[in-house]
């Protein structure tokens, strides 16, 4: 059956029906942050992709409080797609590799499990790529 | 080359941010054997010299990619429109912008499929940086036209802010149904 064409009205309707129902998952009422690296061969490599099944991962386990983000390439163009996840108290990482079922790992093991995705770690952001001063998160801040 | 449109037309929104527009635009028009997708930006634009280096995938503007020498955001396009016996142009001045249209046939047997446009449009709309982006996507079947137009400054509004998991979330349901209602490409 065909979709209904949603108004922003409805739209408008169903963000303040969502925001009601939803009741937020503990992450230590702090914000995590994901970027995600978005470039030409981050696409190519199929990064819109990863950053549609993180966001529906982050949403069926109600993680409301992560920001999502995307970047230009964060400079591991043989390692794409690339995300940076920034989780307070841990230690910064941009993973590699991170195809849909990497993605559903790294939800589940690091931003809920606290664990590293060991295999898929290819760095720490560099300092030309992110301003620390820019993210008060940054170090478990 | 990209392997959809979609990714396509991503990569050239996010040449646009990444080139400081304030205003991008984008029309996407489907005839029967005949699509045209036209974007225009405000951005900082290039001079003749510019251009030509663009279209030169073993170029990329300096600082843009550390440590890499390759830029293939506008070759891929020319690359599929040369593929498909497509024709692009490309305008751009410096300092006022940079408008690219190009036409091609959707039927034709090496072009990319279109792909998942609702979800590269939401990518579009939740670039970093400050601008505005206008979409307009008509569809001709016979004598019937079906469109629909979105803005990011009208999501924004909407939404309330587009970096959450639930914003983006609703984002993406929000634009696939206006997805749902044309035939497929």
């Amino acid at each position: 059956m065909a979709q209904k064409k949603m108004t922003l009205e409805e739209l408008r309707k169903l963000r303040e029906e969502k925001r009601h129902s939803v009741q937020v998952r503990d992450t230590e009422g702090k914000t995590i942050q994901v970027t995600v690296g978005m470039g030409t061969s981050g696409i190519a490599a199929g990064a819109k992709e990863t950053l549609q099944t993180l966001v529906a991962e982050l949403e069926k386990h109600q993680l409301t409080n992560v920001r999502v983000r995307q970047s230009g390439g964060l400079g591991l163009e043989h390692a794409e797609p690339t995300i940076e996840v920034r989780v307070p108290k841990m230690p910064a990482v941009i993973y590699g590799r991170v195809t849909p079922d990497v993605v559903r790992r790294i939800v589940n093991h690091h931003i809920i499990g606290r664990e590293l995705v060991d295999e898929h770690i290819y760095d720490r952001p560099a300092a030309d790529i992110l301003d620390a001063g820019d993210h008060p998160i940054v170090n478990g801040e | 080359m990209h392997w959809t449109l979609s990714h396509m037309l991503l990569d050239l929104v996010h040449n646009s941010v990444q080139a400081d527009a304030r205003q991008v635009r984008i029309g996407m028009h489907q005839e029967a054997d005949q699509m045209t997708i036209r974007i225009e930006d405000d951005g900082k634009g290039m001079d003749p010299e510019q251009q030509k280096r663009a279209l030169d995938p073993f170029y990329t503007e300096p600082g843009k990619h550390p440590g890499r020498r390759v830029g293939l955001g506008l070759p891929f396009l020319v690359q599929t429109m040369t593929a498909v016996g497509g024709s692009y142009r490309l305008h751009s001045e410096k300092g006022q912008g940079t408008t690219l249209e190009f036409r091609f046939d959707p039927g034709h047997i090496d072009c990319p499929p279109l792909g998942d446009l609702a979800g590269a449009l939401a990518a579009m709309v939740t670039l970093d940086g400050e601008y505005e982006l206008e979409f307009h996507r008509t569809v001709e079947t016979g004598d019937e036209q079906i469109e629909y137009r979105v803005s990011r400054s009208e999501l924004w509004e909407a939404l309330g802010e587009l970096e959450s998991v639930q914003s983006q979330s609703l984002l993406w349901e929000f634009l696939q149904s206006q997805e749902a209602e044309l035939p497929s490409a």
